[in-house]
């Protein structure tokens, strides 16, 4: 914790003060510059992220008509069914770890200590119990322009930025600006489970920020409102408009039959093979499933 | 029952909330320490001393048995004088500690002992009964520093930027503030006032040093510095003694008693200069300073102990003492022995003899209370001390308030190296 507060928490916190004390003692402005020179280094990035996961999300699309067809084809046979499955995936260039071993998490995993030290700062600098303090004077460098301003006052329009809004404003501009960013990235689909996840990832995610902007101090809600923007403009560049007005096509009736007919296919099979015991049980993924398909079965019945 | 649909989904929105508690403890969220200090106050052989939680408690020293190291009793059932601070929001987000409910050491006269508390208000208890008062003195802003009473008045800074003079005459607090009364300044005030000579000093976070007229409340004359004063002024033989958040400490002379006259006739304040400077701190002065033979003995939040000439301060009389952690509490003395006595934030007493320098250093275990060899090593078992100390020169105890989590208030005896008895004051009810 020491030498990330070296190399991330003193130099952001000390530039916010320095920020704050050239843009005329105002806080606000302070955290809205400070969050713009963030995202500006961190462009590359979040370039990156943003192409990795678009790039993805095609390959994904390309790919489905083929998934669709091993899935039919093989649909006896597991194994064999998942073999050609990795074999499609590699053919596209998508890693079989998934996420885990693409660029967009590097990123993000890059990404990830610099915003936490950023809202560290942000609370730091806020502070207002003289215990606060103590621990503030412990991160400062010795530049007047970082003391000069000190303490900083936390009026900001109409907010208290050490304390919450009173009229709700910012957790509501946060939630709407989380949701359009949702939005934006998220590529329109014809699968029903997919789609059902998107929503409720397009529900959750600006709720949730919307939560955090009401409960932290407005300073935060103020930079979650400020990379809220910034990553709506970075998007349209990456995805256009086109996502946030896109209305989710209904599901195709084709898939929606599949998925019907793979269901009772699969609780006819497994009601053959609780009957007849675990006789070919594969290893491996494949394997794995169909050990677990019996037991779904049970539960269901039990359920 | 639930559908297969839904059990993904609900996978998904644990991860999330998952997630999202990971981030928050990362940050810090969870568990905000409750640190603070109040300073202690002997008088008539009762302690006096605030609690975390905004109580004021009374210990009557004479009930205490240092041969069982059994703690005195009180003289009065603790009294709340603390309004409500604040829960510090879901988790306590966004805070990094949770505000004590007195940072300022309360002060007695006639009978009362008067408290300044955290929420901004002034009050008393009776120091017999423990009665409080049926009113509060109200200010706008949180109150950190202490109080000082010269006379029948009562002189109190607050957050709010103004310093109030209150009559204790006066026997409605609520309606006791004096005319021309408050002054105000343009940043918080977290300095404890001083008076001297009919004139009060106080520091505020507007950069400023205040001399002001105590019976008319004009302003004499300002010192400004490069940053905030959140420390207390020493004045000591004419000169008037501060450090800054610039990392400075200055020697300013004393307003004199023409300048204070005309300030009371209506004269246009002015603008002082520094004596003397030093410059070589590596943080804040947030402390008060000790003058004692010609020195000035004051700590420092870059860990140390800086010993000055008194005649001019850009002198180091001694090389800086090191602590391992923050001074923030000001420097006792115990004039009998010649002892400067100083608690860190690392949990240490460096008991430094003023003649010859040399320093011993005391380090008590918060679990045993035994006094042990200094470790090499930081321990937590050592409590940090911030609140200002009180040295009782007749008996040579050191009673200091520490905060390791707990609060705990220690009776140590120098001279025998031992501890006298203990008190935890974060664990009281009623």
């Amino acid at each position: 914790m020491g030498f990330l507060n070296l190399i991330l928490l003193q130099p952001i916190l000390n530039i916010l003060l320095v920020l704050t004390n050239i843009l005329f003692g105002n806080f606000g402005l302070g955290v809205i510059a400070l969050t713009i020179i963030v995202r500006l280094i961190l462009m590359p990035l979040t370039l990156v992220q943003l192409r990795s996961g678009k790039k993805q999300a095609e390959t994904m699309n390309a790919l489905k008509p083929k998934l669709e067809q091993v899935k039919k084809k093989y649909a006896k046979n597991p194994q064999k069914m998942q073999q050609e499955t990795m074999k499609l995936y590699k053919e596209a260039g998508i890693s079989p770890l998934g996420c885990l071993a693409s660029p967009m998490l590097l990123s993000t995993i890059i990404q990830l200590p610099i915003y936490v030290a950023l809202y560290r700062a942000i609370i730091q600098a806020l502070a207002v119990t003289p215990q606060d303090f103590l621990g503030l004077s412990q991160n400062l460098y010795s530049w007047g322009l970082a003391t000069h301003g000190l303490p900083v006052s936390g009026h900001f329009l109409w907010l208290n930025l050490a304390g919450r809004d009173p009229f709700f404003v910012l957790p509501i501009l946060v939630g709407a600006t989380q949701w359009i960013s949702q939005k934006m990235m998220t590529p329109p689909t014809a699968d029903p489970q997919q789609q059902s996840t998107n929503q409720m990832m397009q529900i959750m995610m600006p709720l949730m920020m919307a939560f955090m902007a009401y409960t932290f101090p407005s300073g935060l809600g103020l930079y979650f409102l400020v990379t809220s923007i910034i990553m709506i403009v970075i998007q349209y560049f990456i995805y256009g408009w086109s996502n946030l007005f896109a209305k989710a096509p209904a599901p195709e009736p084709g898939i929606k039959k599949d998925v019907k007919a793979e269901k009772m296919k699969a609780t006819a099979k497994d009601a053959e093979s609780a009957t007849e015991g675990t006789k070919s049980k594969g290893s491996g993924l494949g394997g794995l499933l169909s050990r677990l398909k019996p037991k779904r079965n049970d539960q269901k019945k039990s359920d | 029952m639930l559908s297969k649909a839904t059990k993904p989904r609900l996978s998904r929105i644990l991860v999330l909330a998952l997630l999202a508690l990971a981030a928050l403890a990362t940050s810090g969220c969870v568990a905000a320490p409750s640190r603070g200090w109040s300073g202690v106050l002997v008088s008539d052989n009762v302690l006096y001393v605030g609690t975390l939680e905004g109580k004021i408690i009374a210990l009557d020293l004479t009930t205490a048995d240092f041969s069982e190291r059994l703690a005195p009793g009180f003289k009065w059932n603790p009294q709340d004088v603390v309004g409500s601070l604040g829960s510090g929001g879901f988790l306590s987000c966004g805070q990094v500690s949770k505000p004590m409910g007195m940072y300022g050491t309360p002060v007695v006269k006639d009978g009362r002992v008067y408290i300044a508390a955290y929420d901004g208000n002034v009050l008393w208890v009776s120091t017999d009964g423990g009665s409080v008062s049926g009113s509060k003195f109200e200010t706008d802003g949180a109150i950190v520093g202490g109080m000082v009473i010269d006379g029948d008045t009562l002189y109190v800074g607050s957050s709010d930027g103004r310093l109030y003079a209150l009559d204790l005459n006066v026997l409605d607090i609520a309606d006791s503030l004096k005319d021309g009364w408050p002054f105000k300044t343009g940043g918080e005030i977290w300095s404890t006032p001083v008076v001297n000579e009919g004139v009060v000093y106080v520091a505020s976070a507007d950069h400023n040093l205040y001399a002001i007229d105590t019976e008319s409340g004009n302003e004499i004359w300002r010192f400004e510095t490069e940053a905030a004063i959140l420390s207390t002024p020493l004045v000591a033989d004419g000169t008037v003694y501060i450090g800054g958040c610039d990392r400075k400490f200055y020697a300013i002379d004393a307003a004199t008693e023409d300048e204070r006259v005309a300030a009371r006739n209506g004269a246009e304040p002015t603008t002082r200069e520094a004596e003397s400077i030093f410059e070589g701190a590596g943080n804040w002065f947030w402390t008060q300073a000790l003058a004692y033979n010609g020195e000035i003995w004051v700590g420092c939040l870059d860990h140390n102990v800086y010993v000055l000439n008194a005649e001019n301060v850009a002198e180091e009389v001694h090389e800086p003492y090191s602590t391992g952690g923050m001074v923030y509490s000001p420097p006792v003395l115990f004039p009998s022995e010649g002892l400067v006595v100083v608690g860190s934030q690392d949990g240490k007493i460096y008991a430094i003899n003023a003649d010859t320098k040399d320093v011993t250093v005391y380090v008590i275990d918060a679990n045993t209370d035994e006094v042990v060899e200094p470790p090499e090593e930081p321990t937590k078992r050592l409590a940090p001390i911030l609140a200002p100390m009180y040295a009782d020169a007749t008996s040579g105890i050191l009673y200091f308030h520490a905060q390791d989590g707990t609060h705990t208030l220690y009776a140590f005896r120098l001279s025998t190296k031992e501890v006298l008895w203990s008190f935890r004051t974060d664990k009281i009810s009623g």
